[in-house]
């Protein structure tokens, strides 16, 4: 059988898999369709969809086939260097604007209260959280442009402080599990005022940071939105070339590239990084050139539960949604204690787990693989294709989001002091079929992703199938715990 | 308990078209940890640890195919090939468990599907 023949059957094979789950799902939702079945075997069905297209990738064992499936590009004419240093910037400093405009507004009266009518709300929470972030792994990471703290950052003087290698990632981490945790906690989707404020603290905080250390350093390391921001970027299909023009590459590929750009041989600084007339340098690095850019983001001290914390921040938001947690809740809950920290422990539980089972399958993959590499090497190579799952569950729960608010955003754009009452599109039954597509699409890609990464590292063909065994493992308990989560009904979080 | 090797594409100084070849210059770095009790077989260009020989042979043909000599293009050659009969046992393996997992799943949606 032809190489094309094979790959092809591959994929009807995986189609067909996934179309069986999808028909499934729907009915779950409530919708017309014929066929209900128990919680129970559609979560089993979508694990089994995980492992089965694990084992269909083994079969691609054509070395050259496998690196031609990441190794593709197409350079595109880039876009003229004015949108990306003038008018990026103004966008991003209009938008910074509106929110604490119309956010702080909202406490004089003059922008609406009521969310669903608020600019500032919406703008975050549709316009930038949902719709810019699908932007970020669907098309390409454009933030280090539109940035508006990094453009203040830029405009300000720096004392440009060494960054401390030790500290890596760790900011970061510690920055992102607190926006989460912010986020989950307060009403910052309810109150404008409040949703500003914290606005406020974070640009006050990136900018300080910035004017410490530098923008250049500041932005790649520390600032927990910039790096999950070029971690999406790396799942998309268009990135910077290192010559400056725009780069088309398969969506996924940009993984492989992270992956084999972390060796933590020589760190190269990003080229090209004169931080004032290049806003794109340091958010996307793309490794086709290994001599430019060792090291890459997952090589910090931290970088690697950084993605996990992408990963558990995703799952966290949707399990204290969940009856469940209710019900753990209020059989721990003690009136004493406040109901914040019964969140802030799970909450640092569920991460010490999350990063203890990663460790695990890194551990579990040394030996099964039956190889010498360290362990901290596999859990950063292996790392990059769960941002394909992050993704992946980003456009799951953020897609239907979006097209039911998109309508009131589009009207209070238009007019912010005095939105008309909002109207909400009604998403069509099949939206809930997009949202399993896209987890199980996110899945395939971080399959595929780690089945090229396994034989960039190991020689032998067979020790790169098994060395994956244990992360194929933790995949698939993970989408079974996300379906979980996705097929559960939503209540309000107690206590809080 | 264990060694950490830290392997480095030490170029060795007196061997000149070693140090100037393009694909073993481009070689990541890859960290690797021998336990004190392991034999590690290693490769001539780079260092890099395997614990099977036959590894360090498709190693120099995948990652230093610039530098090696002819023997050891032959050698890489033969040992790829030789991969495919353990391939194969193993697709054969993973195609039985394919066919299980779907066969399974559905018997089991025939009896638990509802129709309704």
């Amino acid at each position: 059988m032809t190489r094309v023949r094979r790959f092809a059957l591959i994929v009807l094979a995986l189609v067909l898999a996934t179309g069986t789950v999808r028909a499934h799902g729907a009915a779950l939702r409530g919708s017309a369709s014929s066929l209900a079945i128990p919680t129970w075997l559609f979560l089993s069905t979508g694990g089994a969809v995980v492992g089965a297209s694990f084992l269909l990738a083994t079969f691609a064992t054509d070395r050259a086939f496998v690196r031609r499936s990441h190794d593709w590009t197409r350079s595109i004419k880039a876009l003229p260097d004015v949108l990306r240093t003038v008018v990026a910037p103004i966008v991003g400093l209009l938008g910074l604007l509106a929110v604490l405009a119309f956010g702080f507004g909202a406490a004089t009266g003059f922008a609406p209260a009521d969310p669903q009518q608020n600019l500032a709300v919406l703008l975050v929470w549709v316009g930038w959280w949902a719709g810019y972030v699908m932007t970020l792994y669907l098309a390409g990471n454009t933030w280090p442009a539109l940035n508006p703290f990094r453009t203040i950052a830029r405009a300000l003087p720096s004392v440009d402080r060494a960054y401390p290698e030790r500290w890596g990632a760790w900011p970061a981490v510690g920055g992102l599990l607190a926006l989460v945790f912010v986020e989950v906690t307060l009403p910052l989707a309810e109150d404008p005022v409040m949703l500003a404020s914290a606005v406020a603290a974070y640009g006050v905080a990136s900018v300080a940071g910035a004017a410490i250390f530098g923008v250049e350093d500041w932005f790649a390391k520390a600032d927990p939105v910039a790096r999950a921001f070029d971690h999406y970027g790396r799942v998309a299909p268009l990135a910077r070339g290192d010559d400056g023009g725009i780069v088309l590459r398969v969506p996924g590929s940009g993984l492989v590239d992270t992956a084999r750009a972390t060796g933590r041989g020589t760190e190269a600084k990003i080229s090209g990084s004169d931080g004032g007339a290049t806003g794109g340098g340091a958010g996307d690095t793309t490794a086709r050139d290994a001599n430019a850019t060792v090291g890459g983001p997952l090589a910090d001290a931290g970088g690697v539960p950084f993605v996990v914390a992408l990963v558990f921040a995703t799952t966290y938001d949707g399990f204290v949604a969940t009856p469940a947690w209710r019900a753990v809740a209020e059989a721990v809950y003690v009136p004493a204690v406040p109901g914040v920290a019964l969140y802030a422990v799970a909450y640092a539980l569920g991460f010490l787990a999350f990063v203890a089972v990663y460790r695990w399958a890194a551990r579990s993959g040394r030996e099964t693989g039956d190889t010498f590499v360290a362990v901290d090497e596999l859990a950063c190579r292996f790392a990059p294709p769960l941002l394909a799952i992050a993704a992946g569950y980003h456009l799951a729960h953020y897609l239907g989001f979006f097209v039911t608010l998109s309508l009131p955003l589009a009207k209070a754009l238009a007019a912010p002091t005095a939105p008309p009452a909002p109207e909400l599109f009604v998403l069509p039954s099949f939206f809930g079929g997009i949202s399993i597509t896209a987890v199980l699409v996110g899945h395939l890609v971080a399959v595929w992703v780690a089945h090229a990464i396994g034989f960039e590292l190991f020689p032998e063909r067979l020790q790169a199938v098994r060395a994956q065994y244990a992360f194929v493992a933790v995949m698939i308990a993970y989408t079974t715990l996300s379906l979980w989560i996705v097929s559960q009904p939503t209540v309000t979080p107690p206590y809080l | 308990m264990d060694v950490t090797d830290s392997d480095s594409t030490s170029a060795d100084p007196t061997d000149s078209s070693r140090e100037t070849a393009s694909a073993s210059d481009a070689t990541e770095h890859v960290e690797t940890t021998v336990p004190e009790d392991a034999t590690a077989h290693r490769c001539p260009y780079c260092d890099r640890p395997f614990a099977i020989e036959e590894r360090v042979t498709l190693h120099v043909g995948l990652t230093h195919y610039d530098v090696c000599t002819d023997a050891e293009v032959d050698a890489f050659q033969s040992t790829y090939t030789a991969e495919n009969e353990a391939i194969r046992r193993y697709r054969l393996k993973a195609a039985a468990v394919l066919i299980v997992v779907y066969f399974g799943f559905l018997m089991v949606y025939a009896v638990f599907g509802v129709a309704g």
